[in-house]
């Protein structure tokens, strides 16, 4: 598929601070790409040179094939930028703000009514069409921004930290509201700290780190990447006191050890002796109940840390 | 408490110490009572008393200066704590509702004192030029303190009541303007009252007496019997021991409502009560964008969309009607067409800059307070355009005044074509008019730039330091010509339109680059 989004080597600088530093990646289209970095780490920067707020010093950006030093308004009829502010006109109701922003996108009033009649119902905001904004909740609010940024049907969204600051269930809201517009063909970029949702949620992310890529590609590849030796991850009826000796026993076992505070363990093997099925195999012959078995996965956060930490985990 | 406040007073005269601006304006300050004095110097041969007439100048641009700060430097001492929502951390801190007046006025006062002890060796010079005493000088000068001790408890006791800047800043200027004008026309329609009918009851003399007593609290009004030959007056005026006890009071009442008034923190861009009760009333119908969307929201949510032009082309026609009546001492039957014309073009004018003003230094400071600027900027359509959409939603706010100015003309066309044809046909006439015109637009221009540029805290000084720079450097330009003996006036003004042209260019310019910063902030 193309790419919606083409970064190459750019560079920005803020007087004497280099906030990206020949950062690289590309985002492929309909796919949910996370983009996570540390405090500082530039990512709003790039959001904002992606959505033609900033213009790059060096490098190259392309959005749909439009370079956004110069094709800026192809760009922004495309996209929809929330950033990680509330910005919103507080004393207008959900209606007019909606109908606002439809206008400016040059719709009339006819399509209006309906671009706004759709954006209010895929957010579930039809409810509160007529209460004032600065009368909503957080996550109410951060619904309004999202119901606006759909206003013009952009191809591409762009999301900064679109979470910060809800509560669980408005969390848990928002992400079925990001799935159902990946569902609609939607190109979706969020950059966020909440990692294990991004983990969930993404088939790609980018990970920088003072202005660098650290990583870019496909969910999976981040997570399993590094791991030479598979690790599985099982639970066994009984007390691991009594089946570690056991398991250790087997061919091609390299080590077990216990999960602290769940009654799981983690198993690595040397995949030139044996392989999951084997195991599998193995562990019955030896007269153990497994109750779940799985490959083990990195978490986001031990991936994430793994690569902004430079190498302070080994 | 004492420590308490003295921390707050600490920490704003340390931050005011650290930042440059507050000491270019005092220099400037300076630097304007000095180039008053050397246009003074340059127009002695033509004057008995230039130490008088120098000091008359300092004493009364400090006048307007102390009045012009209680609607803007004191008017955001409380208010500028809400907006920033750090009211309800420095109560957390233990820091009490005493502490917090004290601690926020005490360093606006000793910076609007360090602006007048600045000009105190000039006032020496005054003496030095002749036709002023120093009884004089203490006299006026203990009138400004006390005027200035009111007219900074009158900007706190406005932010306390007040949610926003603005609104206290308004409140304030409503109250200035009532103060300074409302004795004056109280005193001749009560006194119209008496004379026509003959009646003459206890009441009404006791209220014009009240209206002359308010007057005498005024210090403006003292000044000419203060500057008088022969003053020999007390130092403890009436003006001064009123101002310092209405200060007072004040003060009190300050405190007294802190608490009431400062319970609920505010968000940027609240509704207003108009904007709640219009919702209430539209019974869930929203109001529909104009297809010109930007210039809709800024005439209905800026300026207050028809209902509030209606209200004020209802108030302008009482203000004409009051001041027509003013100006004919209550007596309807001398009104003509001619007192009608000349007080819509009056007000009307000078309606005109304010509203200008108020738009121009409004119209993107909202936005950046609201943080929306950056989704406008996102609109795919040049941020010129945006610009000046959101000034056109702005400008036909001035309905009202342009209509003020229409029925001017339709009283007294004749007097308008006549001064049209002045301007049309005589050079120095244009150039003249060109030169205001351009210094008006120069200024409006300035206010919005510093409008954008300005901490929050300063954002309602910005419309005073724009018309306080332009009209300062307009007192300077006249007083330069005036010295000059009217030598070649028209060259002079000539020269004048292209330098203010080009600042005008230049200024817009940097509005524009700082537009384009805002979007990515």
């Amino acid at each position: 598929m193309n790419p919606v989004i083409e970064i190459k080597n750019v560079t920005h600088l803020f007087k004497q601070h280099r906030a990206l530093d020949g950062i690289t990646f590309e985002v492929a289209s309909g796919s949910l790409h996370g983009f996570v970095g540390p405090n500082g780490a530039g990512k709003t920067t790039t959001l904002k040179l992606i959505c033609t707020l900033l213009k790059p010093q060096a490098g190259q950006i392309k959005v749909f094939g439009y370079d956004v030093g110069y094709d800026v308004k192809a760009i922004r009829r495309r996209i929809g930028f929330m950033p990680d502010h509330f910005s919103m006109y507080r004393q207008m109701t959900v209606f007019e703000y909606l109908d606002f922003f439809g206008a400016a996108y040059g719709f009339s009033l006819t399509e209006r009514t309906r671009i706004v009649g759709d954006v209010l119902a895929l957010t579930d905001m039809d409810g509160r069409k007529n209460d004032l904004i600065q009368g909503l909740s957080r996550g109410m609010q951060q619904r309004v921004s999202l119901a606006r940024v759909l206003v013009n049907d952009p191809d591409l969204l762009l999301l900064d930290e679109p979470a910060s600051g809800l509560d669980p269930r408005a969390r848990i809201e928002l992400m079925e509201i990001l799935r159902e517009l990946r569902r609609m063909g939607k190109t979706i970029f969020i950059s966020s700290h909440i990692l294990s949702e991004l983990a969930e949620l993404c088939d790609s992310v980018t990970i920088i780190d003072r202005g660098k890529t650290k990583y870019s590609g496909p969910m999976e590849g981040l997570l399993e990447q590094q791991t030479v030796n598979p690790i599985f991850r099982m639970r066994i009826q009984g007390e691991p006191d009594d089946f570690i000796a056991v398991l250790e026993s087997i061919h091609g076992v390299l080590g077990v050890e216990t999960m602290e505070g769940r009654p799981e363990v983690r198993v690595a093997i040397n995949q030139e002796l044996t392989d999951s099925n084997r195991l599998l195999r193995d562990i019955l012959d030896k007269q153990l109940t497994i109750i779940n078995f799985g490959r083990d996965q990195r978490h986001l956060n031990d991936a994430f840390m793994d690569l902004t930490e430079r190498g302070v985990r080994t | 408490m004492i420590n308490k406040t003295f921390a707050l007073v600490r920490r704003a005269l340390q931050a005011d110490t650290r930042d440059f601006r507050p000491h270019l304006f005092r220099c400037a300050l300076a630097f304007t009572v000095l180039f008053t004095l050397a246009t003074i110097q340059m127009n002695s041969f033509s004057r008995t008393a230039p130490g008088k007439d120098l000091f008359t100048w300092v004493l009364y641009i400090n006048y307007w200066f102390i009045t012009a700060a209680g609607a803007t430097f004191f008017a955001t001492a409380i208010t500028e704590e809400k907006e920033e929502r750090t009211l309800g951390l420095m109560k957390m801190a233990g820091v009490g509702g005493a502490a917090i007046l004290a601690g926020k006025w005490i360093p606006r006062l000793i910076g609007a004192l360090l602006l007048i002890l600045i000009q105190i060796p000039f006032t020496v010079l005054a003496i030095t030029l002749g036709g002023v005493m120093w009884s004089q000088i203490g006299a006026a000068y203990i009138a400004l303190l006390a005027h200035l001790f009111l007219v900074g408890n009158i900007g706190l006791l406005a932010s306390v009541l007040r949610p926003t800047m603005s609104s206290a800043s308004g409140l304030c200027v409503l109250i200035l303007f009532l103060f300074h004008l409302l004795p004056m026309f109280a005193r001749s329609a009560l006194q119209a009252m008496i004379t026509p009918t003959g009646v003459t009851t206890q009441l009404l003399l006791s209220m014009i007496y009240l209206c002359d007593t308010a007057d005498q609290m005024c210090a403006m009004w003292q000044f000419p019997e203060i500057m008088g030959t022969g003053f020999n007056s007390l130092l403890l005026s009436f003006q001064v021991i009123s101002n310092l006890i209405a200060g007072g009071i004040l003060l009190l009442l300050s405190w007294l409502f802190f608490d009431i008034c400062t319970r609920n923190d505010i968000e940027p861009g609240e509704a207003t009560w108009l904007n709640k009760s219009r919702h209430l009333v539209s019974f869930g119908n929203a109001r529909r964008s104009w297809d010109a969307a930007l210039i809709w929201k800024d005439f209905h949510y800026l300026v207050g969309g028809l209902f509030v032009l209606l209200i004020k082309c209802i108030a302008y026609a009482v203000a004409v009607f009051v001041m027509v009546m003013f100006v004919e001492d209550w007596n309807w039957r001398h009104i003509d067409f001619d007192d009608v014309g000349a007080v819509c073009f009056g007000l009307g004018l000078f309606m005109l800059i304010v509203k200008l003003a108020v738009i121009v230094t409004r119209v993107y400071r909202e936005e950046m307070t609201q943080n929306t600027w950056s989704l406008l900027s996102m609109l795919p359509t040049s941020l010129a355009a945006i610009a000046y959409a959101k000034l056109l939603g702005g400008l036909i706010g001035l309905l009202p005044v342009l209509g003020c100015l229409l029925v001017s003309f339709l009283m007294v066309p004749d007097d308008w074509m006549d001064v049209i044809e002045d301007i049309l046909t005589e050079a120095d006439a244009f150039l003249i008019v060109s030169y205001f015109t351009l210094q008006a637009i120069l200024g409006l221009h300035l206010g919005a730039y510093l409008s954008v540029i300005a901490r929050w805290a300063v954002w309602p000084l910005s419309k005073f330091l724009a018309t306080f720079t332009i009209v300062m450097w307009n007192v300077m330009v006249i007083s330069c010509l005036n010295g000059m003996g009217g030598r070649s006036e028209e060259g002079i003004f000539f020269i004048l339109c292209c330098i203010s042209g080009v600042v005008i260019l230049v200024l817009h310019y940097i509005l524009s680059q700082r537009l384009v910063a805002m979007s990515s902030e």
